[in-house]
């Protein structure tokens, strides 16, 4: 076999071989254990997360208190049946809207990036969705945060108009 | 016609002179040199493979056939929490069913009480086994990626109310790139 193990023999000469074989049997046997354990282990689906504070106007309906920090950036994503509307300061930076049925977040990526150069120092993000928004959207936008190491992340519901 | 002698036969006309056909030929050993290489080549990539999918954690969330998680790219990795299944029909907590989705949706009030008592439950169990250590509070929400932001909300509310504020939402990784310090929960 070609896996021979020991030195060849070179008749009566006297002088050892140089070809020499390398046992390959225990390093296939190595091997297909390996791949044995390695395909009864795997996990073909790679889940993830993607982690998020809770919001306090989600524990409670009452209407919360705003800190009188007028410094405070407050950057505002609002996810509407028509798009989406980036906020700083409770003001309205821009609206994006939708292109036919998708969301545009290509320029969502532009503006948030644009935000992030603007404040380098602010790390929060409130995602905002209205009642009916699929769930998909919502962590699209998360995940364009997270991006742009928006990673003070949380989430806040809003009733449709 | 000639009555033949049977026996191997050539196909073609200069194979008349092979040996394997000729029986007076050069005589073989009866050990065969088989070629290991392209085996051992196989076998190391296929290795190699595996291992670059090999996931020391295991399978943390049972995906069931009607969820379809949405993707990211940005993600981290997940930790063993609760999972509050949300799929087109039914809202479960690991495995027991909490609801309806559709029901749960219609209904105006925010609070979804059968899915609270079941977390307070579970975090009293909780408590109870990791006693003199502080509560995480961690919970995983597996929803497919369809339904509305409406009974997530409503699901994130009942969590809050039985003391379980950091959020996971499990994700599929869209072959993209760990988060640095992804956001702390709670």
């Amino acid at each position: 076999m070609a896996g021979g193990g020991a030195p060849v023999p070179e008749g009566g000469s006297g002088k050892k071989s140089v070809d020499f074989q390398l046992n390959m049997v225990p390093f296939i046997d190595l091997l297909s254990v390996l791949i044995s354990f390695l395909l009864m282990t795997s996990v073909w689906t790679q889940v993830a997360k993607i982690d998020v504070k809770q919001s306090p106007n989600q524990i409670s309906d009452e209407p919360q208190q705003e800190k009188p920090d007028e410094q405070k950036l407050n950057l505002t994503v609002l996810i509407k049946s028509t798009g989406y509307s980036v906020m700083a300061k409770s003001a309205v930076v821009k609206d994006i809207e939708k292109k036919g049925d998708a969301y545009d977040s290509t320029v969502l990526s532009e503006v948030l990036k644009q935000q992030r150069d603007l404040n380098p120092s602010n790390e929060e993000l409130i995602v905002t969705c209205e009642d009916k928004i699929p769930y998909q959207e919502m962590i699209t936008v998360m995940d364009i945060a997270l991006e742009y190491k928006l990673t003070g992340i949380s989430v806040q519901g809003v009733d449709a108009p | 016609m000639a009555i033949k002698k049977p026996g191997k036969r050539p196909f073609a006309p200069w194979l008349q002179e092979n040996d394997v056909l000729n029986k007076g030929g050069k005589k073989h050993g009866g050990v065969a040199d088989l070629l290991l290489t392209p085996l051992i080549d196989m076998f190391v990539i296929l290795v190699v493979f595996l291992i670059m999918n090999f996931s020391a954690t295991g399978e943390l969330v049972n995906i069931s056939k009607d969820i379809q998680l949405p993707k990211a790219k940005v993600t981290s990795m997940l930790e063993r929490a609760p999972v509050i299944q949300i799929s087109p029909s039914t809202i479960a907590i690991e495995g027991f069913k909490v609801g309806d989705t559709e029901d749960i949706g219609k209904d105006p009030d925010l609070r979804v009480p059968g899915l609270t008592e079941k977390l307070q439950e579970m975090r009293k169990v909780d408590e109870m086994m990791h006693p003199g250590l502080p509560f995480k509070g961690q919970i995983v929400i597996n929803a497919h990626k369809d339904i509305d932001f409406k009974i997530v909300r409503k699901v994130m509310m009942a969590s809050a109310e039985a003391g379980y504020t950091a959020i996971n939402y499990a994700v599929l990784t869209a072959g993209g790139k760990k988060a640095e310090g992804a956001a702390e929960g709670g």
